[in-house]
């Protein structure tokens, strides 16, 4: 299909039409022009290969995040993708749409003052666990409550991933990482009690392994019309494949296949392996 | 900037230039058809054409024709 518009239209255009040129050219000859786009034009070419280590699934992620945006037929000009710090946090870069990179932890205030200054826009948040519950907790807290509409992705390696793999508040009680060497002493923070303790409530997990699940809870996620917070599980391999016992991304993605099961309908509470909606 | 492409046969197209040899690709396909030789991905010929190296790909390094 990508292919067939790209040669009839523009042969020499690889990635599908994304310039003002191409539009107006388009538009002017064939109005349902933006049918044909596909997530391809969403993303900036000239920027990759991205910074990101072999196989992480942070580039899953970000791939599937501009094909649930592409899906929805959301126009590039309606969606601002908005990022903390981290190495999830520089996956706000590579859309080509709108977008902010700021402070660590200050994603979702960010991204509130980009949904107050213009409801029109569709906001969404894409952070590490360490960016969005550790020093940005507070936010998250607030943000959720208030029911502010926008979709949180949140990319969960249970670490701090850039900084060398030191446990952060997801890090699962008795995982050995750089700074807990016996193994964590603490409960992981609940991210689902959390959420789901608002009265209106949208939370999801998904994986990197499991992308057809991923790619419907990110659609449900952004046309939700209120908060939404989809934690994705994704395994940082450079930091902590080796003391997590996988030394590869295909050893990661199976570990999270044998590890997680989709639960298509769960009742009211998602348990620690299981992946899932639970919504209002 | 272009991506340097090469057709490894069949509906597979290899862009070397975004592609880290993460071999995911390689753990996913069904039909075992993708190997690394030295620092190249290759095609057995026994492509399927389910697209499941190009959904897995982290860095778009791999595009299936339909
Ligand atoms: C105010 C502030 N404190 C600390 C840091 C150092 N720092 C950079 S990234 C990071 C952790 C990011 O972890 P996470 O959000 O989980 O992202 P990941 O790299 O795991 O994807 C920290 C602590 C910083 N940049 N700014
Ligand atoms: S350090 Fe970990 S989280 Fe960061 S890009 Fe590498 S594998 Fe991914
Ligand atoms: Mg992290």
């Amino acid at each position: 299909m990508a292919n067939w518009k790209v040669t009839l239209l523009r042969p020499d255009e690889e990635h599908g039409f994304s310039s003002f040129q191409d539009g107006v050219f388009l538009l002017f000859f064939f109005p349902g022009w933006w049918f044909l786009m596909s997530y391809k034009d969403y993303i900036k070419w000239e920027r990759m290969p991205s910074t990101w280590c072999p196989g992480c699934g942070i580039g899953i992620v970000l791939k599937y995040a501009a094909m649930a945006i592409d899906e929805l037929k959301i126009p590039k000009e309606d969606v601002v993708v908005v990022s903390g710090i981290g190495c999830s946090g520089r996956s706000a870069g590579y859309f080509d749409v709108e977008s902010l990179h700021g402070l660590h932890g200050r994603a979702l205030a960010m991204a509130e003052g980009v949904k107050r200054g213009n409801r029109k826009l569709k906001v969404v948040v894409i952070s590490g666990d360490g960016d969005l519950l550790g020093i940005g907790g507070n936010h998250l807290l607030h943000t959720s409550r208030r029911n502010v509409e926008m979709c949180v992705i949140c990319i969960n390696n249970e670490i701090y991933g850039m900084t060398g793999g030191q446990m952060s508040p997801t890090t699962k009680k008795g995982t050995v990482t750089l700074t807990s060497p016996e193994g964590s002493p603490y409960n992981p923070v609940n991210a689902q009690g959390l959420i789901t303790s608002n009265k209106d409530h949208f939370y999801a997990r998904s994986s990197v392994f499991h992308l057809n699940h991923l790619k419907k809870s990110i659609q449900e996620g952004i046309s939700r019309g209120g908060f939404s917070f989809i934690e994705v599980i994704s395994y940082c391999i450079e930091n902590n494949g080796r003391r997590l016992g996988f030394k590869d991304a295909p050893e990661m993605l199976d570990l999270i296949r044998k590890n997680y099961k989709v639960n298509p309908s769960p009742a009211g509470k998602l348990g620690d392996l299981e992946l899932g909606i639970v919504k209002t | 900037m272009e991506a340097e492409k090469k057709k490894i046969g069949g509906p597979l197209t290899w862009i070397k230039g975004y592609c880290k040899l993460c071999s995911i690709c390689v753990y996913i396909c069904p039909a075992k058809d993708l190997m690394i030789k030295g620092n190249e991905i290759v095609s057995l010929g026994k492509c399927t054409k389910c697209q499941l190296c190009e959904k897995f790909c982290p860095d778009f390094a791999i595009e299936v024709e339909k």
